[in-house]
This record gives C-alpha cells, structure tokens and sequence, in this order.
C-alpha cells in the first residue's frame, strides 16, 4: 500500500484539527472539474437538434421526434429539449459550450464496454487498466482526497495514484464512517491490502470533511430532491468548504430509453437541467463559479431512428455540455449528418479525448497532457 | 515500528504453528503410506479454504466431512450435496392477470394486484435466503447464485416472484447439470424473455435486446461477434413470447423465418438454430469456463482455461467443469485472495456461528444495503465480482452493518453456548490469521465475557471479508 508522504504526516501530527489553508483569493485555488455521466446511453439527437436537418430528423423519429413546443430555439440552426429550457441563460452568457459529434472509431455499442473506454479514454481495441484522472489529479492539489464520486461508477479515478473516495452522500458518509479508523499496517496479501487501502481512503476522507464541516457551510440556494439534485447539493457543500479536491464526479440515469422513451427522457433532462442550474446559482452567489466547470458525459448515443417500441436502441456519436464560469460559450465540433448513416448509425466527427484531453490541458493548465497522439485540440477554456 | 514488530511476532507464531503440523502431518503421512487415502487428506487451511470457497465458510459440521478426505474426493462430496429446498411461499403460484384481465380492474383493485405483487416477491426472497441458510448442499447453492449472476434477470423488471420462480427451477435443475439444457431453457425461460424485452421483439421491428445480451454476456463474449450477428440473433428470436398462461410461445405470425447467417457462414432460422450456433461456437465453451474459473479463483489462466474449455465444449458438463477448477493448483493455491460477496458474507456468517436467529427481513436489509437483493441483480451484466464488490462507500456501509452484525451474533452466542471462544477455533473461520497484533492482544483465552469481544473483533476485521 503505497501512499503519499504527507498523508501520514497529517495524520500522525494531528493536523487533523487544524483548518485547511484557505486560499486568499478565489484565483489560486485548485480550478474544480465535475464529472456528470449520463448512465445508460443518453438519446443525443433528442437533447439537442440541428435544425437544419429537421426533415430528415422527422423522417427518422416519426413518433419520438420532438415537435415545435417540445424544443426550446438556442440560435438560427440549434434547439435544446425544452427540459433543458433554463440552459438558455448559460448559453447567451457563454458559459455553456456544446460539443457536437463525439465518439471513437469503431464504436463499441455494450454499456459496459463503451463506458470503460470512455472512463480510461482508450481506443475501442484498447484495455487500459488506469482511468482517464486517475494520474493528473495528484499533481494539483495537496489535498488528502483527489476526487469525490457520489453514486455510481468511480473507474475514471481508479487504476492510479488519485486518491478517491466514492460515497451515497455526506450524511450516510458521517453516520457510518464514523468508528472507521486508520488502516495501520499494510498485508502482503493483496485483497487483504486493497481492503485496507479503501479503509485509509475513507479515514483521510472523513477527516477532511470533518476539517470542512467546522466551517459551517448554509448553502443560499434551493437544490432539487432528485437523487442528482441531492449529489450536486453535497458537490456544492464540499467546494464551499474549500477543501482545495480538484474532482468530483455525480451520475443520473437510467438514460437506456429502449421503450416508452419520450416521458422518461423528459424527466431525466428536467433533473439534470435543475441540478446544473442549481449549482451554478449556488456557486455564483458564492463567489466560485469562476473556478468550476460541470462535465456531461455518457456510454454512447443512440440509433438516428426511433425503435419499435416507442425508443431509442444504442447508438454511436452524441453532443455534451461544457458548463463553467470560465467556458468559452459556443459550438465544437460537428452535428453528425443523418443522411450519412453507417450502418444504421451516425459517424462521429469529433474523438470524445479531444474534449478531455482539451479540458486538462486548459482548466488545469497541464500543456503537456496528451491521452492519444495526434487529438484535435478545443480552445474552450478562458484563462483566469 | 513496533507495530511490525508485532505483525513479525505473530508470523512468526504463524510459522512455528504451521512448522508444527507440517511435522505433524509428515510423520502422520510416512505412518500412513500403507493406507494412500488418508496421506493426501486435507489440512485444516485447505478444508477451510475449500468451504470458504465452494460453500459459505467454514461451517464445523462441514469442516469434520471434508478433512477426512483427499482434494478431489473432498470435491466431489461437495458436488453431491443434493439441495433439499422447502416449498416456496404458495403465493408464487397464484395465476398472473395479464393485460386485457388487468384493465378489467377497477383502479383500487389494480393497486390491491399490484401490492399482492411486491408482497409476493418480498416473501419469495427471503424464502431464497433463508433456503440459503438452512441448505446443506452448499456448492450447488454456490452455483445456483453463479448462474442466477450470469443468466440475470432481475424481479423488479419481471414482476412477478411466478416467473422468477419458474427460472429459478430451471436454474436449480441444471446448475449442476447440462450448459446446453441450461443454455437452451434460458433463452426460452419467460422471466428472461420478459426481462430482456423479447417479448416486444417481431418480424416488422425486431428489438435487439435479447440477441445483443446472449452473444455479449451469455454465451460468446464481448468481442467476438459483429453488429450483423446480433441482428441475426434478434431476428431468430422474434415471435418467442408469452401466451395467456405466462409460458412461452413462438407467435408465428410474428417469427421471422427466413433464413440468416450468422457468424459469417451458419444458417440459422429459429431460437433452436440459434442456441444451436452458440453451442458450436468455440468462444461459448472458453466463456463459460473462464466465467465459472474467475467464480472460484481470483486469477485466470488462459491457458488451463482453454484446456478445461476443449473438454467443457464436449458434452457441457457443469459439474465435471467444476470439479475440475476445484481440483486444480491454482485453485489451492489462492486461499484468503477473493473478497466475499454480500451474500456470502452475511449467509456464511449466519451459517458459520450455528444456532443464531436473525430475522429474514433484516437480513434482506444489510443485503440490500451492500448491493445484493436476491433476484435483483443491478443491471443484465449481474452483480459485481471479487474486488469489484467494494469501494469506498461500499467499504464504509460493509464496516458499519459488520458491526450490527457481530453485535447480532455475539448476543444470540451467549445464549447458545459460545463453542467458538478460543483463539484457535476463532482463526480457523476466517481464511487469514488477523495481522493487527495489537489487537489480537485483546483475544484472552481464559475470560469467557471476551468471547464476545474476539468474536465481534473477528467479524468487523477486513479479514472477515476474505475468502
């Protein structure tokens, strides 16, 4: 079990009890990065539409394409599912980017499969053991904890030195952890060290939230009781409590829309439109919307053409969201074009790595951070 | 560094034990080349292994069986085990309304269906569980859950504990048996086809799901079929439903019987043809072994792999494949390396301190919280495996229901008699000795009241959550 130095050190001095080093001012603190999977393969081309390729869209999705009062006008050629109404204000801001067309050559169309490749940003033919964060986040903060995962899915993080801890929320996290102690000696065994690397990942965890909660945090806005709206609530609370964690990650779902899509789909965007917002408003008021940026993400798109059963089967290429203070407004990427099917599938237009690759580099300020050779670059972050 | 020191004093306590009864077992051996069965008996670390391994744990009445005889034989007498199931909750065969009956209903008497529904499935799970805990044939219960992960359908979207029940039979009757009777009642089993969305699968809009899951998950693996062969799949599969009595039936006019190719070369027409292909498919045979491999040992080998797969491929006998895994070094050399599943963890505790009585629905509960609902496993790729049980969250509410479980325990033991309060007894039931001496310091052979103290140490140590 191979930790960092300093780790030991605060524990064993009893730092523990000390207050973290508050930055002085918003600009020199860890610029945060938060992770929103979309599980299940969220329906892209009805999240967000080219209105130029309206006909040939209807033609597609008789029934599940979205009608006139179904959508929301985001500028002369684009619409959003009127779900994600409240992105308007971001987007007229040019705090919202939306980056068209993303996938990989030889999509992989398993949940499973197509995640991990997105979670270790590998090629389809490619196993990587190590998740796409799970090497640079170590070097930009001196925090303990590199990342929080609330929910589901934490592999982007794993396979490295990130040190992560993945939890339900904050409250069960303090109620259970609480008799949890130091790990103490490491075992040559190696499931037996892996139980107790988690069991030190979780003291360092707690210990720092503790560091956070004597600060008194009263957020000044409303979140939604979604299971995401409670996710980005605790993700607001954690950043208000300036514990310098560089990560985090949340996830919503299930976005697998096989059958009976159209209601489904509705609610799923409406959460994920009120968590985001709600974040922002928080975080604004606050005074650290500069320095974050919210991240969507998901395994695949899906079909062009709706299905049998009144949804969506898995797909290829799809459009994300970039949402931050600091974001360069605007479109990346290309709309895939329905009347160049392969298969019965979009083609991508953009490697979904550029978008990662693009945000290390410019929100962390890492230039030298390369996951493929060769990747298109998004100039899509303004400078602090 | 003290702590090391510790940690080196008690290996070293370790060695001068495990010195002793090789010496033991040396002199016990050369005494007993006359009579070749008893040499190669198995230790007490390998019995226990075993047993944490095929069966829930350590439990004594097992231990005593399994320690008279040689590995292979110790094999077999776990393969032979006949589970004695109780009758399931007579609820399970109530008749199903379907829709048309259904929409008869006025709305009360639709919620009233519909609670009788969940209240079923509630009482069919713990009925599973508690089988679990009061069966003595233990391997084929391990492999009832084996399969039950990997043809996976979960009660949530199915419905009605009926159908689950009806695969469960199926499950129960091959676990050990036939993969191509297994295979075959599978992909015909009416939970399955509701799970996976066949039955809404037709000539006009085939839905891939079923086809997609079989060659993915169920048989083949992923990356050895192409986009065009699960569509070949689907459509060989479409038609295959459920009539009125909730069994299922190819809807002919709905079957799509043309002929089509599959992996680049078989015709195939109907869900026979197709299970057919699977079957003869090299990759199934190599997927299953490597799949039941990976149940009992924390580290593949491709190459034994493949060789057990050549044989398995045969005549798709589970229990020869079984034995085989069980029989083989890799496998007795991996002892403490896997992590218990949830059910593992909380049935084999239960099961290992006799005598305790913990209710059904709590027990249901802790699972629950760990991640594993009987029939319910979280998506069609089934529970986690090994590592892949925990993370830090995980960690935390497996600490924090270990604690309450221990508690449990202990109170129930003062009752029976507490037969495990030596520290001897105590580490022969968990598949490593307790490195933490420091602690271990506590263990005091002598007190009775520390009995529940070294057995709630026990319970709550990440040791406990080895196999």
């Amino acid at each position: 079990m191979k930790r960092r130095d300093f780790m030991y050190l605060g524990a064993a001095s009893g730092l523990s009890l000390a207050l973290p080093k508050i930055a002085l001012g918003q600009n020199t603190d860890t610029p945060i990065l938060i992770l929103i999977e979309l599980n299940g393969g969220n329906d892209s081309h009805n999240t967000v539409l080219d209105l130029s390729q309206l006909s040939l869209y209807k033609k597609l999705r008789p029934r599940l394409g979205l009608e006139a009062d179904e959508r929301v006008q985001l500028d002369k050629n684009f619409a959003l599912h009127r779900s994600l109404k409240g992105f308007v204000d971001p987007w007229q801001r040019g705090e919202l980017a939306l980056v068209h067309g993303l996938g990989y050559p030889n999509a992989n169309k398993s949940h499973f499969r197509s995640i991990e490749i997105w979670d270790m940003a590998s090629a389809s033919d490619q196993y990587l053991s190590a998740g796409w964060l799970a090497n640079v986040l170590p070097k930009l903060s001196s925090s303990s904890i590199d990342a929080m995962v609330f929910g589901r899915n934490s592999a982007a993080f794993t396979g490295g030195n990130t040190q992560h801890i993945q939890l339900k929320n904050l409250k069960s996290f303090f109620k259970k952890a609480k008799n949890i102690d130091a790990a103490g000696q490491g075992s040559d065994n190696s499931a037996l060290s892996y139980l107790l690397a988690l069991k030190q990942n979780v003291f360092d965890g707690k210990e720092l939230m503790m560091q956070g909660l004597s600060r008194d945090i009263k957020l000044k806005s409303p979140f939604p009781k979604s299971a995401l709206g409670r996710q980005l609530e605790d993700v607001a609370k954690v950043i208000r409590m300036q514990l310098q964690i560089p990560a985090f990650k949340v996830a919503i779902g299930s976005f697998d829309t096989h059958k009976g899509q159209k209601n489904k789909h509705r609610q799923l965007l409406q959460q994920l439109a009120d968590g985001m917002l709600a974040l922002r408003a928080e975080l604004t008021a606050s005074g650290h919307w500069p320095n974050v940026l919210m991240m969507t993400y998901s395994e695949f798109g899906r079909r062009a053409a709706e299905n049998g059963s009144g949804g969506s089967d898995h797909g290829t290429a799809a459009t994300h969201f970039l949402m931050g203070g600091r974001v360069k407004g605007g479109h990346y990427g290309e709309y895939p074009a329905f009347d160049n099917l392969q298969g019965r599938d979009v083609v991508f237009n953009l490697d979904f790595r550029s978008m990662y690759q693009s945000v290390v580099q410019q929100w962390w300020l890492q230039p030298s951070f390369e996951l493929a050779s060769g990747l298109e670059s998004l100039d899509i972050i303004h400078r602090p | 560094m003290s702590n090391l020191e510790n940690v080196r004093h008690s290996l070293n306590v370790c060695a001068v034990q495990r010195k002793f009864s090789i010496i033991n077992s040396l002199i016990f051996a050369s005494v007993l080349m006359i009579l070749p069965v008893n040499s190669w008996a198995l230790s007490d670390e390998q019995s226990k292994h075993l047993l944490l391994r095929a069966g829930f744990g350590a439990q004594p009445e097992l231990l005593q069986q399994v320690s008279k005889l040689a590995k292979s034989q110790a094999v077999t007498y776990l393969l032979n085990q006949q589970p004695s199931f109780a009758a399931a909750p007579s609820c399970v065969n109530n008749k199903l309304l379907d829709r048309k009956a259904r929409r008869k209903l006025s709305a009360d008497q639709r919620k009233a269906y519909r609670r009788s529904l969940g209240k079923c499935n509630r009482e069919f799970r713990s009925w599973y569980l508690e089988q679990l805990i009061a069966d003595k044939a233990v391997l084929a219960n391990q492999m009832g859950l084996f399969w039950h992960n990997h043809f996976t359908s979960s009660l949530r979207k199915v419905k009605a504990s009926k159908l689950m029940y009806g695969q469960h039979l199926s499950i129960e009757k091959y676990a050990l048996g036939s993969f191509g009777k297994l295979l075959k009642a599978m992909v015909n089993d009416p939970a399955m086809l509701v799970y996976l969305d066949n039955v809404n699968n037709s000539k006009v809009k085939p839905n891939e799901n079923l086809g997609r899951e079989l060659l993915e998950l169920f048989t083949l693996g992923e990356g050895h079929y192409s986009e065009a062969d699960v569509l070949s799949a689907a459509k060989a599969l479409t038609g295959l439903r459920l009539n009125s009595n909730y069994q299922s039936q190819v809807h002919n006019k709905l079957h799509d019987s043309s002929a089509k190719t599959i992996f680049a070369g078989t015709t195939i027409r109907s869900a026979d043809d197709l299970v057919a292909a699977l079957l003869a498919h090299p990759q199934t045979s190599l997927h299953i072994s490597r799949a039941i491999w990976q149940h009992f040992i924390s580290v593949v080998d491709e190459r034994q792999v493949a060789k057990l797969a050549k044989v398995f491929a045969r005549d798709w006998d589970i229990k020869q494949l079984v034995h085989s895994i069980l029989d083989s070094d890799q496998f007795w050399q991996d002892s403490g390396k896997m992590i218990k599943s949830p059910v593992e963890l909380v049935v084999g505790s239960v099961k290992t301190f006799q005598g305790i009585k913990i209710p059904a629905k709590r027990l249901t509960k802790m699972l629950s919280e760990m991640g594993q609902v009987l029939f319910d496993p979280p998506n069609v790729k089934g529970w986690p495996k090994d590592r892949d049980w925990l993370d830090t969250n995980k960690y935390i509410v497996r600490s924090y229901l270990m604690d309450q479980l221990a508690r449990a325990i202990s109170s129930n033991m003062a009752v029976s008699g507490a037969p495990y309060c030596s520290l001897k007894k105590m580490a022969s039931l968990a598949a490593i000795a307790l490195p933490d001496t420091q602690k271990s310091k506590q263990f005091d052979n002598s007190m009775d009241g520390s009995c529940q103290q070294q057995l709630t140490q026990l319970v709550t140590h990440p040791i406990w959550q080895l196999k």
